[in-house]
């Protein structure tokens, strides 16, 4: 048996090859990136399996224009790969009905204290991903979108179609949410 | 503004390495060229409306077999698997039930095979033909409760090959609408009554199914 040892592609390099069909480069960008767009959509979906599906279904649109990426520097791979991760998960859950009108409530005032950067450190990855995961698909996907993958508002009013202020209001609910959860979750280990 | 406790979130979950399942690059090849030989589809599927039945003779065996769907379009995909099991021919088949004379004969457009290759006698049968694994569905499907109360319907594609000795095996979701109604949708086909396996030249073979299953509600 003839074993070839290929050298690992730069990002670059790795877009370049895998627009040209070229079978090791696409094993070798699955291989990089789909766990963490598996994790992403995680976020997400909040279910494992729907996670892996959405993540396929992202994976396969990287593959069908990986040709139109253009390299922006280090990292613009991964962040464009995110950013279909991104609207592959919010298309999904806007399909199923998931994430619908969201009404403005005026009246909602956030009472938790900001949690304590030190103590949120402590906090096991899985565990946080799961406090998102526990989120209303709403205030998930608006939290996961501003606070985690860099969405503005106006972007996020954008994809969801709703209001720059319908955002914002929904990012407040979901980050008192989250505060319960973690001082909940503080309180639990102490 | 970003809180610091969300940064110190965000950089949690950047420092996570969970890693996927080691069948996972596998499972997505998979999914990857069910997708490309949808798209395929799609493009003989354009070819088939916008090119006459003149043009399509060239190409096209005319059988007597199509499937119906509740909506007013359908397809249906079938393959012939060859003998050896190593190459198979693809054919996607047009009707437009709106139209009656499409209920009597259906085009098949071959995709990768030349058309001599083709000798398509009989496709795989439902007992009682269409009519009646339409009706067999409509009976047996029980509709995902928490489907129904979010109102999620649609129409999803089921492939699966319908063996010689009439059993139903490698039975796939090729269109997935959502996960329950992906799972009711292969507890209908595991339940069905066997079929009658497909034919070519006299013998029976193997052949690949693919049948749209709509979930809708009232």
């Amino acid at each position: 048996m003839r074993v070839v040892t290929r050298r690992e592609l730069s990002e670059s390099e790795l877009a370049r090859a895998c627009a040209g069909g070229d079978r090791n480069a696409q094993a070798q960008l699955y291989s990089q990136y789909a766990s963490g767009l598996y994790r992403l959509c995680l976020r997400y979906m909040g279910d494992a399996e729907e996670a892996r599906d959405i993540m396929h279904d992202s994976m396969i649109r990287v593959f069908d224009g990986i040709a139109k990426f253009r390299y922006a520097g280090s990292g613009s791979l991964g962040a464009w790969i995110s950013r279909i991760g991104v609207n592959a998960a919010v298309d999904s859950l806007r399909r199923q009905q998931k994430i619908q009108k969201i009404p403005l409530d005026r009246t909602f005032e956030d009472h938790f204290p900001e949690p304590d950067a030190g103590d949120v450190e402590m906090i096991p990855a899985n565990v946080l991903q799961q406090m998102i995961a526990s989120l209303p698909v709403e205030r998930r996907t608006v939290f996961n979108m501003y606070c985690i993958d860099g969405f503005s508002h106006k972007d996020i009013a954008k994809a969801l179609n709703i209001s720059e202020k319908g955002s914002a209001s929904v990012l407040a609910k979901a980050r008192a949410g989250l505060k319960k959860a973690i001082s909940d979750y503080l309180k639990g280990t102490r | 503004m970003k809180q610091d406790w969300e940064n110190i979130i965000k950089e949690r979950l950047d420092g996570d390495r969970t890693e996927l399942p080691a069948s996972d690059w596998n499972d997505f090849l998979s999914r990857k060229s069910a997708h490309e030989r949808a798209a395929r589809r799609r493009r003989i599927l354009t070819l088939a409306i916008a090119l006459p039945a003149a043009a399509a003779v060239v190409a096209a065996v005319v059988v007597t077999f199509f499937l119906m769907s509740f909506d007013e379009k359908s397809v249906a995909e079938t393959e012939i698997l060859s003998e050896d099991g190593t190459g198979y021919a693809e054919m996607t088949e047009v009707c437009d039930l709106s139209n009656p004379a499409d209920a009597d004969s259906v085009e098949l457009i071959d995709d990768d095979l030349e058309s001599d290759d083709l000798d398509v006698e009989e496709m795989p049968q439902f007992p009682g033909g269409t009519a009646a694994l339409l009706e067999w569905l409509e009976n047996n499907m029980q509709y995902p409760d928490n489907c129904r109360k979010n109102s999620i319907q649609g129409r999803v594609l089921v492939t699966f090959a319908v063996e010689t000795d009439s059993t139903l095996s490698d039975i796939r979701i090729v269109r997935s609408v959502s996960p329950d109604l992906d799972r009711e949708a292969i507890r209908l086909v595991q339940s069905m009554p066997k079929w009658k396996p497909g034919a070519l030249r006299g013998q029976p073979v193997r052949a690949q199914m693919t049948v749209p299953i709509s979930f809708r509600l009232e």
